[in-house]
């Protein structure tokens, strides 16, 4: 299982008004692994976007990332 | 971003300055130039690549392509109205994803994060081995080919759903294709274009007749068929892909009777469009279609 929470972390932090406040934990599960994001929560609307538009992309990025290494990754912000 | 600078002399400032932008080749409009000494027969300047947005997208996308662990090269192939970034290398085909589902998101992401905290956006396209234009190809393609089957047989076909971007190809291609019109129905992201014979409205029929739900949609079959050049992409194999994907033996065999709309004739009532054949105007999308 490869490490997805630099990716994760770097797109997010990258969009946020706090990058500071945005913590990503990688847990692992027999079939899935998860990706955990925290953050500010002025930010959490941000992040999902209109219709939940851009968490779809970073998921569809983090899934086309891990797809490369026969891993199955979800990103869920909690 | 480390902005890059190089330093130049020559026997003017004007010469001096067409020295650095040879040896970054960059026009001029994208560098700040610095005299750093002028005499008579003798200049030096030093010259700054301004940070444009062309290169912090390409930053961008190297950066987030890096972190995918994917191995590409990129490229600034327009750096204006709209800046458009290259990726190339091998194996790509992960990066486009389905009828370019990833490539989308992906862009979406570079937006994002290029857009973060500028009033003024502006839209950036990335295309991985131009796969944009063969996609447009495809689909102009496809939408000739449907639209001479159409002519020839005169009965409408629904092509599968589309992006609004391949929908406006369709539409545009077609657009002066003699004997047909095109319209779109159904609900984004399953809007899809149909091609029908001129004179004939997918929408009053429809309207009129929602098809039952065990009917076979025999026009849709039709369009199925062909799903260019990367057809195999959906990844299910022989399986409806929204659950109302007919098969292959939904469609009319050779030989079997079809009952053909009249093209070229205005609507009426009379007509024998779908009224009297509801398994023939079966209208995939619904009871009510837009224009």
């Amino acid at each position: 299982m490869y490490d997805y929470t630099d990716l994760v972390g770097y797109i997010i932090k990258s969009i946020v008004a706090k990058p500071d406040e945005v913590k990503v934990t990688m847990v692992e599960g027999e079939r899935t692994n998860r990706v955990e994001v925290s953050l500010a929560n002025e930010d959490v609307g941000k992040v999902i976007g209109r219709g939940g538009r851009n968490i779809d992309a970073i998921r569809a990025v983090v899934r086309a990332a891990a797809l490369k290494n026969h891993d199955r990754v979800m990103v869920e912000i909690v | 971003m480390t902005s890059t600078s190089v330093e130049a002399s020559g026997k003017t400032v004007d010469e001096a300055v067409e020295k650095a932008l040879e040896n970054l080749e960059e026009a001029r409009e994208n560098v700040e130039v610095e005299v750093l000494d002028e005499q008579p027969e003798e200049a030096r300047v030093r010259v700054t690549l301004r940070d444009t947005y062309a290169r912090k997208a390409r930053q961008v996308v190297a950066d987030l392509l890096l972190k995918m662990g994917i191995l590409a090269q990129v490229y600034i192939r327009k750096a204006d109205d709209p800046v458009m970034i290259d990726i190339g290398g091998e194996n790509l085909g992960l990066l486009i994803g389905w009828r370019g589902e990833t490539l989308r998101a992906f862009q979406t992401v570079v937006n994002l994060i290029l857009n973060e905290g500028r009033s003024d956006r502006r839209r950036l396209v990335v295309d991985v081995e131009h796969y944009r234009n063969r996609r447009e190809e495809t689909v102009k393609e496809m939408a000739l080919r449907l639209a001479e089957r159409v002519r020839r047989t005169g009965e409408r076909l629904v092509m599968d759903p589309m992006q609004a971007y391949e929908r406006r190809i369709v539409h545009i291609t077609l657009e002066k294709e003699p004997g047909v019109k095109t319209e779109s129905h159904g609900e984004e992201p399953h809007r899809r274009v149909a091609i029908l014979p001129d004179g004939v409205s997918a929408t009053r029929t429809a309207v009129d007749r929602p098809p039952p739900a065990s009917q076979p949609l025999t026009r849709q079959g039709a369009a199925y068929g062909d799903r260019g050049a990367y057809g195999d992409r959906g990844g299910y194999g022989d399986r409806p892909r929204y659950g109302d994907r007919p098969r292959f033996g939904d469609r009319p065999r050779f030989g079997e009777q079809r009952q053909p709309d009249p093209p070229g004739q205005p609507d009426s009532p009379g007509q024998p469009d779908s009224l009297g054949q509801p398994a023939e105007g079966a209208e995939p999308e619904g009871p009510e279609p837009q224009g």
